[in-house]
């Protein structure tokens, strides 16, 4: 397992009594579709929310990159380029979808008070070149046509792709996904899935919290399978079909 | 003026959605800063109140004092902000109109300095010595509040639709999507705080300068709350409707003094049409809530376009 870009190591995080994550590593090689699968209540989303910097682990550590970014504040874990999708959808209800997308990022220019005194010309630059990135975010994902209407108008599969294309908007190295495609219909999800599998060709990693397992099992390239706070499994689609104890736990007979 | 105000509290509460139950507070500190700064050099009389502090007079230095009063509001909010700023919307409003009642008590107890209950008095009234010159002070009074408005309208136009403006909006829509989405949201939210406490002080700086005196008790909560029902009337979030809140709720005041001294009323309504008012101004209000909560000039969509071709 050569050319991890992410790693877990012994995370534990407990909710009350629940240790949702309870001693999970895992790594995640760079430039792969990463599948993370696994019942309700196994930590899955939990593990998201700790390596984007939601959560403080309660032990272990996470490294991204060759960092440590356990316990960073998100905004500075974003700027490292790992970012994450949330899997209920926290769109900028009352702001539009190019304002969402235009939002999303590390500091632009003019986000700092500073900015707003000194330099309007390069305010005005760094706008129009945010604009332009977010059109072309838009039209790659399909939601061009929704350019400035206010997000909160936008259908449930069309924020889970608001959600994708905000992410682009870091400039990202990694992205985490959290069930992108439930609830997306057939056609969009095609679409969804095509664009992820172009970024990965550039580069791009991505870990992939589902349950739809066609798109798991088709689409993933390592899938690694969590069961209580730890993973159980990991290995490629048909090996991880074949093992007894994820059948049991998991996929069913 | 009281748009001065309501503007400040809008960028808290109607862009970055901070809850400053405090409003009062900043105000007060902006009045003191300005009156301290500005009464003259005279031994503190324990018996008058009328502590002596630094004394400028003359027009800069007039302005530089309303800066300065600025400043230390801004500051102040800063300063407060850090500790309770991560608090959530309700126990942030706790915690400023904790803080406003504290002030106020501070006020009114540092006698020395602020005269206490006796008020701070002989605040230099710049606008009267325009009277001399065959000008009427309220007039000037008005058109240097007209123009101060005018300046802090431009200013904050500018401010909510620069990027800036759209980061803390994104900070009121979900902080922690803001945050996800790689925003350091405690930054937007401490200078958003700090922005709107400075305006707080201006407006507290005019006041002072056109009431001659300071007193402890014109900052209790009720002055808050006026600000609220500005920007709510207005419609949070749009700094043009903030000023049509301002116009609509000094009409009504001015509708209620305008029928007092016209109509001759029955003595019994007389003595009562004060709390009629403010009686009417809360049955708008709920009206407002109820059936137009996004208030007479609801927040506009910003639609960002490119400006210059590639």
């Amino acid at each position: 397992m050569n050319g991890a870009i992410l790693e877990a190591r012994a995370v534990v995080k407990a909710f009350g009594g629940i240790r949702a994550v309870d001693g999970c590593s895992l790594q995640v090689r760079r430039g792969t579709i990463t599948a993370l699968i696994g019942p309700n209540g196994a930590g899955k989303s939990t593990l998201l929310s700790i390596a984007s910097g939601l959560y403080a682990p309660d032990a272990g550590e996470i490294w991204f990159d060759g960092s440590r970014i356990d316990g960073l504040p998100p905004h500075l874990i974003v700027a490292a380029g790992l970012v994450k999708t949330f899997q209920i959808p926290r769109e900028l209800r009352n702001m539009t979808v190019l304002e969402n997308l235009m939002v999303a990022g590390p500091p632009r220019t003019g986000e700092r008070l500073r900015d707003l005194l000194l330099r309007p010309r390069e305010i005005r630059k760094a706008e129009d070149a945010a604009i332009r990135r977010a059109e072309a975010v838009l039209r790659t994902v399909g939601l061009i046509h929704l350019r400035d209407e206010y997000a909160r108008n936008l259908s449930g599969g069309q924020k889970k792709i608001l959600e994708l294309a905000r992410a682009l908007m870091t400039d990202p190295r990694m992205i985490l996904l959290d069930e992108p495609v439930a609830g997306v219909n057939p056609t969009m999800q095609k679409g969804l899935l095509s664009v992820i599998e172009k970024l990965r060709e550039s580069g791009t990693t991505f870990v992939l919290v589902e349950h739809d397992m066609d798109v798991v099992m088709t689409r993933a390239d390592w899938i690694i399978v969590m069961h209580q706070g730890r993973t159980l499994a990991e290995g490629l689609a048909a090996e991880i079909q074949a093992n007894r104890a994820v059948i049991d736990s998991y996929l069913g007979g | 003026m009281l748009v001065v105000l309501s503007l400040g509290l809008n960028l808290q509460w109607g862009h970055a959605g901070l809850f400053n139950a405090g409003v009062a507070a900043f105000v007060g500190v902006g009045a003191y800063t300005f009156g301290m700064l500005a009464t003259g050099v005279v031994v503190a009389d324990p018996t008058y109140g009328y502590p002596g502090h630094w004394g400028l007079s003359g027009p800069t230095d007039l302005i530089v004092a309303a800066l300065v009063a600025m400043l230390v509001s801004g500051l102040l909010g800063i300063l407060i902000a850090i500790s309770t700023i991560r608090l959530r919307a309700d126990y942030l409003a706790i915690a400023t109109l904790a803080l406003a009642e504290i002030i106020r008590y501070g006020f009114k107890n540092a006698r020395s300095i602020t005269g206490g209950d006796l008020a701070l008095s002989s605040v230099p009234r710049p606008f009267a010595l325009y009277a001399a010159q065959g000008w009427r002070s309220d007039g000037v009074f008005t058109l240097v509040a007209a123009a101060v408005l005018l300046l802090v309208l431009v200013m904050i136009g500018y401010l909510v639709r620069s990027p800036w403006g759209r980061a803390v909006r994104a900070v009121r829509e979900d902080e922690e999507a803001a945050e996800a989405l790689g925003k350091n949201t405690t930054v937007l939210r401490l200078g958003a705080f700090g922005i709107g406490c400075a305006l707080m002080g201006l407006y507290g700086a005019l006041q002072a300068s056109w009431l001659y005196v300071i007193l402890p008790d014109t900052f209790l909560p009720f002055a808050t709350f006026t600000a609220y029902v500005v920007v709510i009337l207005g419609g949070s979030g749009n700094p043009r409707g903030v000023v049509a809140g301002g116009y609509l709720f000094y009409a009504l005041g001015w509708g209620e003094q305008e029928i007092k001294s016209l109509v001759r009323l029955p003595d019994w309504l007389n003595a009562r049409l004060d709390y009629l008012l403010l009686i009417g101004i809360g049955l708008i209000l709920i009206g407002f809530i109820l059936f137009r909560p996004q208030g007479l000039l609801p927040e506009r969509k910003y639609v960002p376009k490119v400006r210059e071709p590639a």
